[in-house]
């Protein structure tokens, strides 16, 4: 079990991003974390893949403190080298138990190629490729169908189902659809809370419970701007 | 332009903090009372001139602006002279003083130069691979960085070796490709990257600077024997000039690892760099760089801490 303890952090000289934050993940499940712009789902991540620390609280795996060991993060902005070559940077991202290279071919990437020349949907996919290569019980992939075309999105869902059991998946999408439609949990975060946790069997109520209150505010909005 | 131009000036200056903003300064100063000296005579106004024009060359081709300034810009070639110019005030200046006016209208007519279109290598870079598949699949810096250099230290090397007759041939050479290898570091990876060693932060550092050490000492060993072969009389040399590039080549790792933030560039960091890479033109600035690199050391064990520390 993944569980985040009361965690506090804001960014310097700001408000307090996550006051008291707690949550409660399975392990070998997807789980989505949902939340409008802003609402800390990056931040989150960050948080529990070790990239930042919380100001307060911890988070624990299984009881014990999370180590890179276990825990590999796909970030919304991956930065490369520009001068080498796919092949050459997924060659880092190696492990003694997952030598076969074969899954480099996945996305279909034209690996000798230097990766300046590569598109942002081919970085996305050699950022999602370096992330299997590690083969860690714990993903945490920040917008993974980003930038994915329409068949990558299809092969990336079906790999992560195929992935369910094996490993705890922790990914966040800014549509919804994906979320409901791949994972077992989806929790919404709003000004640093966590609004709700929801179980696959409860998914039907999820647009209700989330746009029900925009909905509201998002009118008045509009009335204001366009009376 | 120009308000922009002052406003990123300003945030250097701020990014920099005091001291190391007069360490600047007095950098500059005394570069500025290096090339008073040297403009002294003929030979050595000729020579500021050649080093300043080679420096703005390099600098043209490496800026990663020219995008920005073609799209946005009504003339930027104009623009950009124009900053090269301001950037060689103290050159110009210097040769006015010193009364060098063949040398200066020389500096002025080689400067639109700069015009020429940048090399496009992409292709030939490719083209690398298989040689740079001999490096260790972790020498990231190095497969990256010899795609961007590989050419230019080739020919430096190659014009080296063919007038290695004269004892000053080789070490210059050594020289200037040690030089350039100190911009291989001047790029901060992504965390994944840096995690991917699974290596806590000593460990980490000590792997970086002992695969630099290898690839490096193994590359300057054929010039070396060269050198040793036809100058007997000066068989020191190499080894010292290679030693002490080592010790630069440390000092870059170091402080890249200082100031490291994933995917970002670090300007405190690439100033610190900037002072390595002046070291090697200014003897006198080694000793500080050394004590510096000591310093940056165990800085760079403490930044690195929280980001590593959970592979121990």
């Amino acid at each position: 079990m993944i569980s985040v303890n009361n965690i506090s952090f804001s960014w310097q000289n700001n408000q307090p991003l996550f006051q008291d934050l707690s949550l409660v993940m399975d392990i070998g499940k997807i789980h989505g974390i949902a939340g409008l712009n802003g609402a800390g789902k990056t931040s989150l991540l960050s948080i529990l893949a070790g990239y930042l620390k919380p100001d307060k609280g911890h988070i624990s795996i299984h009881g014990n403190k999370p180590s890179g060991k276990q825990i590999t993060f796909l970030e919304t902005e991956n930065f490369f080298y520009a001068h080498i070559t796919g092949r050459e940077y997924l060659r880092l991202f190696k492990n003694k138990h997952f030598s076969n290279d074969a899954w480099n071919e996945l996305f279909g990437l034209p690996l000798d190629e230097l990766i300046e020349h590569y598109s942002t949907g081919m970085k996305k996919k050699l950022a999602i490729l370096a992330c299997i290569r590690q083969d860690k019980p714990i993903m945490i992939l920040d917008e993974p169908f980003n930038g994915l075309d329409l068949e990558s999105s299809r092969m990336l869902r079906s790999l992560l189902l195929k992935m369910r059991g094996s490993k705890t998946i922790l990914i966040t999408s800014h549509i919804l659809e994906t979320l409901t439609n791949l994972c077992d949990h989806i929790h919404y975060i709003e000004k640093g809370q966590l609004v709700f946790s929801m179980a696959k069997q409860d998914f039907g109520e999820i647009e209700n419970k989330i746009f029900h209150t925009l909905e509201g505010k998002h009118q008045t909005l509009l009335n204001r701007l366009i009376p | 332009m120009l308000g922009l131009r002052a406003s990123q000036t300003g945030r250097l200056a701020t990014s920099l903090g005091l001291p190391r903003l007069v360490l600047l300064l007095a950098m500059l100063t005394a570069g500025m009372a290096v090339l008073w000296n040297i403009g002294r005579d003929n030979d050595g106004a000729r020579w500021a001139v050649w080093v300043s024009l080679a420096g703005i060359m390099t600098l043209h081709q490496s800026r990663s602006d020219r995008p920005f300034a073609d799209r946005h810009l009504e003339k930027p070639m104009e623009w950009f002279l124009t900053e090269y110019l301001v950037l060689l005030t103290p050159v110009w200046l210097i040769l006015i003083m010193r009364g060098h006016l063949f040398q200066l209208l020389w500096l002025l007519a080689l400067v639109p130069l700069t015009k020429m279109k940048p090399w496009r290598q992409s292709h030939r870079k490719a083209r690398l691979n298989p040689i740079l598949s001999l490096l260790p699949d972790d020498a990231l810096e190095w497969k990256a960085g010899l795609r961007r250099f590989f050419y230019l230290i080739a020919a430096v090397n190659m014009a080296g070796l063919a007038v290695s007759f004269y004892p000053a041939a080789l070490p210059v050479a050594q020289l200037l490709t040690g030089w350039m290898l100190m911009a291989f570091y001047e790029k901060n990876e992504s965390l994944p990257l840096l995690r991917s060693f699974e290596l806590p932060p000593a460990a980490f550092i000590q792997h970086k600077l002992a695969l630099h050490a290898r690839i490096y000492s193994l590359i300057s060993l054929p010039a070396m024997l060269i050198f040793m072969l036809l100058h007997p009389q000066y068989w020191l040399v190499t080894p010292m000039l290679m030693f002490a590039m080592l010790l630069l080549h440390s000092y870059a790792i170091v402080v890249k690892y200082t100031f490291y933030d994933p995917g970002q560039d670090s300007q405190a960091g690439r100033f610190f760099q900037s002072l390595g890479s002046v070291a090697v033109l200014l003897p006198l600035l080694f000793p500080l760089v050394i004590i510096l690199g000591i310093r940056f050391y165990f800085k760079s064990l403490n930044n690195l801490k929280p980001l590593l520390d959970d592979f121990r």
